[in-house]
């Protein structure tokens, strides 16, 4: 039967890249794009004091950022990229705070001519057992090798960091949580992705890794 | 006291970190730049006995992801109801937050942040609890934390899962150990709110 865990700490990352520099958006045509996705926001409750317009640095680090605090969601978009940001995911809410993004992803991309090549889509998230402790959930991902090691040496932590061509998955201890675990999935896309589809393997993914770790979520009293 | 809170603070500046670093920091490499910067702001905050407020919306707030997730607007000079609401609901998000490095709280935040705001002393008796249950209970025993109500009022229930090798007289004498070195001299300071108890895993 599988341990049963919280989630008290979870966050969601979607990071688009551009093809190239569109310069545009950090220059002549910001103000239009800002304005474009401010309107776009306006029906999520955004206001205006949420925002940020970040010109320090070179310009692959200038970018304007848009906040919806009470979500626990931004958005920037720079020269190179844009990235949505959510604190607090959860699965219930996931199409939901979509719209956010794609609203917000449309305003931006709408007229500037922009063509993003790849994307990255990340989910981390602090779980902590209710029973077991987390090191013997994490025990056999102890490679081999190093077990005969572990009897005359205690480990204080131990995980894994495996990356594939199209992203990547870390297990460590969480430093956050008593007992806590840290587990990032990341997935990596060529072009454009639908929302939809994204979400439905980042979901496959956690399960898939939830079955590996031998965990699900607890429902939350 | 201090001495717990700073505790507490070198676990946030450890969070702070982990937030940059993803977890595991130190190891996969990351940006700490922040960290000893931040930490002398707290202790120089509760030395001071001043409320414990974010230093600086530019800076990012550990705990809640990359991003400065509660809004740009917590500046002293910006009062206005919303905000200090949204002040308030943040001071006992970061108290749940900081439970949350000792203890496993199993009920929702709403639940827990609700019983913190009713019983305002208990955040400060729990972070003190910390140190002499791991003392009396070893470290091997999980903390866990859970709001009870009854019909008329709520009392939140610390219990200590031991592990099956803990015998039941080990228990009760870990108990009866923590009773006298800690809990006669500070139960006074709960409000009759707080109660701890043990439970051996896989006891059937």
């Amino acid at each position: 039967m599988p341990e049963l865990v919280k989630i008290p700490i979870a966050s969601a990352d979607y990071l688009a890249r551009f093809d190239r520099p569109y310069i545009g958006l950090i220059g002549n045509e910001r103000v239009r794009v800002f304005e474009g996705i401010l309107a776009a926001l306006l029906p999520f409750d955004f206001k205006l004091r949420n925002t940020e317009i970040v010109t320090s640095g070179t310009l692959a680090d200038h970018k304007v950022i848009f906040k919806l605090p009470e979500r626990g969601i931004n958005f920037q978009f720079g020269a190179e990229e844009y990235r949505f940001g959510k604190d607090g995911a959860s699965w219930s809410t996931a199409e939901e705070e979509g719209k956010v993004l794609l609203a917000a992803e449309r305003a931006l991309l709408e007229g500037c001519g922009a063509k993003v090549e790849s994307c990255l889509a990340t989910l981390a998230m602090h779980l902590q057992p209710l029973t077991k402790t987390r090191e013997e959930i994490l025990a056999p991902f102890i490679p081999e090798p190093f077990k005969p090691l572990l009897t005359k040496r205690q480990a204080r932590t131990f995980g894994n960091h495996l990356t594939w061509a199209d992203g990547d998955v870390l297990l460590d201890f969480s430093l956050v949580l008593a007992n806590g675990i840290f587990l990032r999935l990341s997935s990596q896309f060529k072009g454009q992705q639908p929302l939809p589809e994204l979400l439905a393997k980042m979901r496959s993914d956690q399960e898939m890794l939830f079955g590996i770790l031998g965990v699900e979520e607890a429902p939350n009293v | 006291m201090y001495s717990q809170l700073e505790d507490a603070l070198d676990i946030q500046t450890a969070q702070w970190e982990s937030v940059h670093n993803v977890s595991g920091g130190q190891r996969y490499g990351g940006i700490q730049a922040y960290s000893g910067g931040i930490q002398a702001y707290f202790y120089e905050q509760i030395h001071q006995g001043r409320d414990l407020t974010w230093p600086s919306e530019h800076i990012e707030r550990p705990w809640l992801g990359s991003q400065d997730a509660h809004g740009s607007s917590h500046s002293s000079f910006q009062y206005n109801s919303e905000l200090i609401t949204e002040s308030l609901d943040y001071f006992y998000l970061r108290q749940l937050r900081t439970l949350q490095q000792y203890y496993t709280v199993l009920d929702s935040d709403r639940v827990v942040i609700e019983f913190l705001k009713e019983e305002s002393g208990l955040y400060t008796l729990l972070v003190e609890a910390v140190r002499p249950l791991q003392t009396t209970f070893g470290k091997k025993g999980l903390l866990h934390v859970r709001v009870q109500h009854s019909d008329d009022d709520g009392l939140l229930k610390v219990v200590v899962q031991l592990p099956a090798d803990f015998g039941d007289d080990q228990a009760e004498q870990a108990l009866g150990s923590f009773d006298r070195e800690w809990w006669l001299n500070n139960c006074h300071r709960s409000g009759g709110a707080l109660v701890f108890d043990y439970e051996i895993r896989d006891a059937v």
